[in-house]
């Protein structure tokens, strides 16, 4: 799924006018990438946007069901849940891009190098990125939280340790596939320098399955947010996150249930959406699967 | 005792202390049957299934580290001085009687003709070689129990003597708990010195056998010396680390009684007809501790600003729906230990604590660095205190850190001026002080004792009676509230929920149960 | 089949030095921790000389590659040292939490096999119908749902609301088979959704590869029937691919484990591992992570060996 065809590189095509057809061509696209635009616009007015101040308690109106006064009722400190959820979406969406950020800058360069270098480099380099690819994630996140200590920043940065490799092989096998190819031979005849083949042979090739794969990661970043939040693992008091809300909802799962719907749906319709966006622009990007 | 005092909590059930204090006239008369009056005719007869949420770390007394591992011990070893649940007032145990001789010698007299489980006798020599090995072994966590008992001697089959190296008269007190329980000096031998996982006393309860993390069986000892005891064939544990799973399996009836619960599960217990869910006052305390060795906190100002700017009714109304005492005390009113008079000196009052930090320099606000724990609990109560001190203009920069790296850090590592943390109890009221204030506590970050502090501190061990010792701890109390040592929130509530044949529980000041005396209506 | 033999011996062979990075990984992570456990041994009554006994005690004060150089020689021997905090046997600790966590993951795999793969050969054959579009939307949302939320979601409703399962806990699944599925069912489900749907995905793409390719239409050109072809050729063409795709969830689930078993107070290893790297109680967290990290690696083996004999071409690769 992982290797595309090798073309010539993908900016040589007038992009604007494909970006159009995409977009017109494909609804899901559109829904995806305008309630990202949304989500993103309500992250920058918070302060005008939410009815009340995130951190504004009542210890007296606590866990309140949907009122006029609270669209989403309040918390177990009489906080309007609206208006956490809305403060809540940039500490979200910062989560997640933070993790996918450490994964780039990690995993792209490493995949590259070992990629382009081979040899015994390669086969060590891809042995480690092996061992790490056969922990279960989360168990090695937490190893990783544990021992940055606890805070939405650090979880994340473990989160995007962990997700480092899986970028690695990928850029890995596109670099390998790249290199194969005619024409770095032939600019290597040139006597074209190693930086030149990466920079504008290399990278341009193995960048499109990387920019689907991230948008896709963003997706999981924001479910592993969540659930290292759930572990208390991702807490930053007294600041909202979505995954944080969850957690403290579910402390109180038997006296308002209702509590968890929320923030749960928030998250579920990010990582739809960033999903969504993935697997559309995989399809632009990968003209063997419009067929399918 | 003055239990009336205990009522101003709220919330507690007054029937209990009301069995309280006609227990506690029984008891001096005949210890062990001293409920038969009032609550009829015990049952014989029954297991007691209980859920707790702690897996013990050890059946070793000495090994053991938590409060909750007592939860066990307490019902398979008997303590040398045994202790009234509710007032921690002391009564015979394996030791029928005690006296200090001179401030520094504690004669202790035997009961005679007592078994362990496994058959060997209990005497003498046996209080000796278990005294030696909590004071000695290099594997024990107790040894700064007995800090004071310089040597321990057999001056009869059925009396040892404890000389002292100082004055300690909290000592009796301490012998209630881990260094007073006496295991098999035989089981110890055939274990080679590691009783981690097998426990022979002379307990009402045999053990039978645990599994880590699941469960944990004890039977009946039918040889029990105290006559007619215990009521029931024998207990059940089965460790369930959830709160909410554990408080289920006793309204869904596969249990008889969950231990250790949170106010949380009384809420939802209460709703359940049908079940009872108790909560009484424990020697808990929530509060946070300060390194007033460095500033900020060195001014006794802003410690004094961050314990008038903290709203303890709220805390309690909110954090523990109710289900505690607010307190400027490390210790609830009602306890012998505690001063009323001072219990309850810091009243909530924002604009006096920033005149205080005006004064101090501070007008403008005041950011303390401070470490807190992750859990959704803590969390709560962390948010809330900081938003009550936000109001006095003071702002806590926190970080949460698991308990363990939060000790590290502020006690270790000396770094953050404040840690927001609870203080389980200790046996002697003495010790809860030291280990909180002393020079040398792990607790106190600084490292320095407050001039004006240790000779309080030394007069409540060296005080004999316990009217002198009242008066020692009255002061000094006073002494640590007036200088802010400490930022006391409340004395927590311990909850228990169970069915309603569960007969003559008491859970007392220290939240663990013993069952000798507890029996299951038909 | 010749080559057979050679593929598990090179598999196990390559078990080895992910084995001891994997372990080597965790060990200095954990070092990392700040959090001294020697704090947590002394309790709640500790004292400062007592702490620093207890750290000589229990070697915390060797340098970190000798203090790893120990665990790894009584690992290879059996010995996986014991919890800092039960004090009992690692080995034993694994293998009573084990059964709940390695049930709980069959018991969602098989779910999720029995849903999944249909879906996907259905979407597959139905390509662009309103049946292939529902599937492979279920199958977008799937990914993107939380299984925790699920999961409480499952108790809030089934548990709490209409009693049909109990809420939280396990129980044994050899002395009360039934009570153990029955705890174990909202588990599995909240586990086994997102599974779902990346089976039905990925086989519906793979299914979609292999009737697309030149042999099938050639096939279909000599006349057969579209479902003689499905089954004949398509299904046994793409069951080596499936095995591997449902062997490869097994990671996944062991991931989603650990926070399921938060959600429903499972005693498993997951739980295990999160409550163990909090408290640093390195012994148990290196035990697990090498336990689960060589059944990853097994599972894997066992599926290579599988697919090979179901699909000659894999063992001649």
């Amino acid at each position: 799924m992982t290797v595309i065809a090798v073309s010539a590189p993908a900016a040589r095509r007038p992009r604007g006018s494909r970006f159009w057809r995409w977009i017109r061509s494909d609804p899901r696209a559109v829904l995806s990438i305008g309630f990202l635009v949304l989500l993103v616009a309500v992250s920058l007015l918070a302060p005008w946007v939410a009815p009340y101040p995130p951190n504004a308690q009542n210890v007296s109106d606590v866990l309140a069901p949907v009122s006029s006064a609270h669209w989403l009722g309040t918390d177990d400190l009489g906080r309007d849940v609206l208006s956490r959820l809305i403060w809540g979406a940039p500490n979200s969406l910062y989560a997640s891009f933070l993790a996918v950020g450490v994964a780039v800058v990690l995993g792209v360069p490493i995949g590259l190098f070992i990629g382009f270098v081979g040899g015994w480099i390669d086969v060590v380099f891809s042995r480690f990125i092996d061992s790490l690819l056969s922990f279960p994630p989360i168990v090695l996140a937490i190893a990783v939280t544990g021992s940055l200590g606890i805070g939405l920043t650090n979880a994340m940065l473990s989160v995007g340790f962990v997700f480092a490799p899986y970028l690695a092989r990928l850029v890995r096998a596109q670099t390998l596939v790249v290199k194969n190819a005619l024409y770095v031979d032939a600019a290597q005849g040139f006597g074209a320098t190693r930086r030149h083949i990466i920079i504008r042979h290399i990278l341009p090739n193995a960048i499109q399955p990387v920019v689907v794969e991230v948008t896709l990661m963003l997706a999981v970043a924001l479910l592993a947010e969540a659930a290292l939040s759930f572990l208390s693992l991702g807490v930053q008091p007294p600041e909202a996150s979505w995954g944080g809300m969850l957690a403290r909802a579910y402390n109180y799962i038997e006296i308002a249930p209702s509590q968890m719907y929320a923030p749960g749906m928030a998250i579920l319709l990010t990582a739809l959406a960033f999903n969504a966006l993935g697997e559309s622009m995989r399809v632009l990007l990968d003209p063997t699967m419009k067929r399918r | 005792m003055t239990s009336d005092k205990r009522i101003r909590g709220g919330g507690v059930d007054r029937r209990d202390l009301l069995k309280g204090t006609a227990a506690l006239a029984g008891a001096a008369l005949l210890p062990g049957t001293a409920y038969a009056a009032e609550t009829a005719k015990p049952r014989r007869g029954g297991t007691l299934r209980i859920a707790m949420p702690y897996n013990p770390a050890s059946i070793d007394p000495m090994t053991g580290r938590n409060l909750t591992d007592l939860n066990v011990l307490y019902q398979v070893f008997d303590a040398l001085i045994d202790f009234d649940p509710d007032t921690i007032d002391l009564k015979p145990g394996l030791a029928k009687s005690w006296k200090f001789t001179d401030p520094k010698t504690l004669v202790l007299d035997l009961e005679s003709g007592i078994e362990f489980h496994d058959g060997t006798p209990f005497d003498a020599e046996v209080v000796k070689f278990n005294l030696d090995r909590y004071k000695n072994d290099k594997r024990s966590n107790v040894k700064s129990d007995l800090g004071s008992v310089a040597s321990v001697e057999v001056t009869g089959k059925s009396q040892v003597t404890l000389h002292l190296s100082v004055a300690n008269s909290g000592l009796p007190n301490i012998l209630t708990n881990r260094v007073g329980l006496m295991v098999s000096p035989k089981s110890v031998k055939d274990h080679d010195g590691n009783i981690d996982r097998v426990a022979v006393g002379t307990g009402p309860f045999k053990f039978v056998s645990w599994e880590d993390n699941v469960s944990f069986v004890l039977t009946r000892n039918d040889k029990y010396w105290r006559s007619g005891l215990p009521h029931l064939d024998g207990i059940s544990y089965k460790i369930i680390a959830e709160l909410n799973t554990a408080a289920r399996t006793v309204t869904s009836g596969q249990a008889d009684l969950a231990l250790n619960m949170q106010p949380q599960q009384k809420a939802v217990a209460d709703r359940v007809k049908g079940i009872v869910a108790k909560a009484t006052p424990s020697l808990v305390f929530f509060g946070a501790f300060f390194n007033y060795a460095h500033p900020p906190l060195s001014d006794v100002r802003i410690r004094q600003a961050l314990n008038w700017g903290v709203d303890r009714d709220e805390i309690v109304k909110v954090s523990v729906l109710g289900l505690g005492e607010a307190s400027s005390a490390v210790l609830p009113t009602g306890y012998w230990a505690t001063d009323p008079e001072t219990a309850h000196y810091y009243k909530y009052d924002p604009d006096r604590a920033k005149k205080l930090l005006a004064d101090a320099g501070f007008a403008g606000g005041i950011e303390i660095p401070t470490w807190g724990w992750p859990d959704q609990n803590s969390m709560q109560r962390q948010e809330l205190l900081m938003a009550q001190l936000a109001k006095a203009g003071i702002k806590l920069k926190l970080t949460p850190v698991s308990p363990g790296q939060a000790m590290q850090y502020m006690m270790i590592e000396k770094r953050g001026s404040m840690l927001i943390s609870p203080c389980s109890c200790y046996p002697d009221p003495s010790q809860l002080y030291e280990a909180l204030y002393a020079k040398t506590a792990l607790r106190n970050a600084g490292k320095i004792e407050l001039p004006g502090f240790r000779p309080l501190m030394d007069a409540t061990t060296t005080a004999q009676s316990i009217e002198e010792r009242k008066i020692a701890f009255a002061k000094l109390q006073r002494f640590t509230i007036e200088q802010a040592m400490e930022l006391p929130q409340y004395v927590s509530y311990g909850v228990n929920i169970m069915t309603p044949k569960v007969q003559n529980h008491r859970l007392g000041l220290l939240t663990v149960p013993k069952f000798a005396e507890v029996w299951l209506s038909a | 089949m010749g080559s057979l033999p050679n593929v598990v011996a090179r598999r196990l062979w390559q078990l080895l030095p992910v084995v001891i990075f994997a372990t080597l990984v965790v060990f200095l992570l954990m070092q990392l921790v700040p959090g001294d456990p020697a704090l947590m041994l002394a309790g709640d009554y500790a004292s400062k000389a007592r702490i620093e006994e207890i750290r000589h005690l229990y070697g915390f004060d060797k340098p970190i590659l000798v203090q790893y150089g120990i665990w790894l020689w009584h690992a290879v021997q059996g010995d996986l040292g014991n919890s800092l905090f039960s004090s009992e046997p690692v080995t034993q600790l694994i293998l009573h939490r084990m059964p709940n966590t390695v049930l709980l993951a069959s018991y969602s795999l098989v779910m999720a096999a029995v849903i999944g793969i249909p879906l996907g050969v259905l979407a597959a054959v139905r390509q662009g119908s309103k049946l292939d579009q529902l599937v492979t939307g279920l199958a977008s949302l799937g990914v993107a749902l939380p299984s925790f939320w699920l999961g409480i979601i499952l108790v809030v409703h089934f548990s709490l609301g209409l009693h049909w399962f109990p809420a939280t806990g396990a129980v044994p699944f050899l002395q009360a088979p039934l009570d153990a599925l029955a705890h174990l069912t909202l588990p599995a489900i909240a586990l086994a959704v997102g599974v779902v749907a990346v089976l039905a995905r990925q086989i519906r793409s793979a299914l979609l590869e292999v009737l697309g390719s030149q042999y099938m239409r050639t096939l279909r050109a000599k006349g057969l029937s579209p479902t003689a072809v499905l089954w004949k050729h398509g299904m046994r063409n793409i069951s080596a691919t499936m095995l591997t795709i449902v062997g490869l969830q097994v990671n996944r689930l062991f991931s989603g484990a650990v926070v399921i078993e938060a959600v429903f107070a499972i005693p498993g290893i997951g739980s295990l591992v999160s409550y163990s790297a909090i408290n640093k109680d390195f012994p148990v967290v290196q035990g697990v992570v090498l336990m689960v990290v060589i059944i990853v690696i097994m599972v894997n083996l066992i599926v290579d060996v599988l697919s090979a004999m179901l699909d000659p071409r894999v063992a001649a690769a």
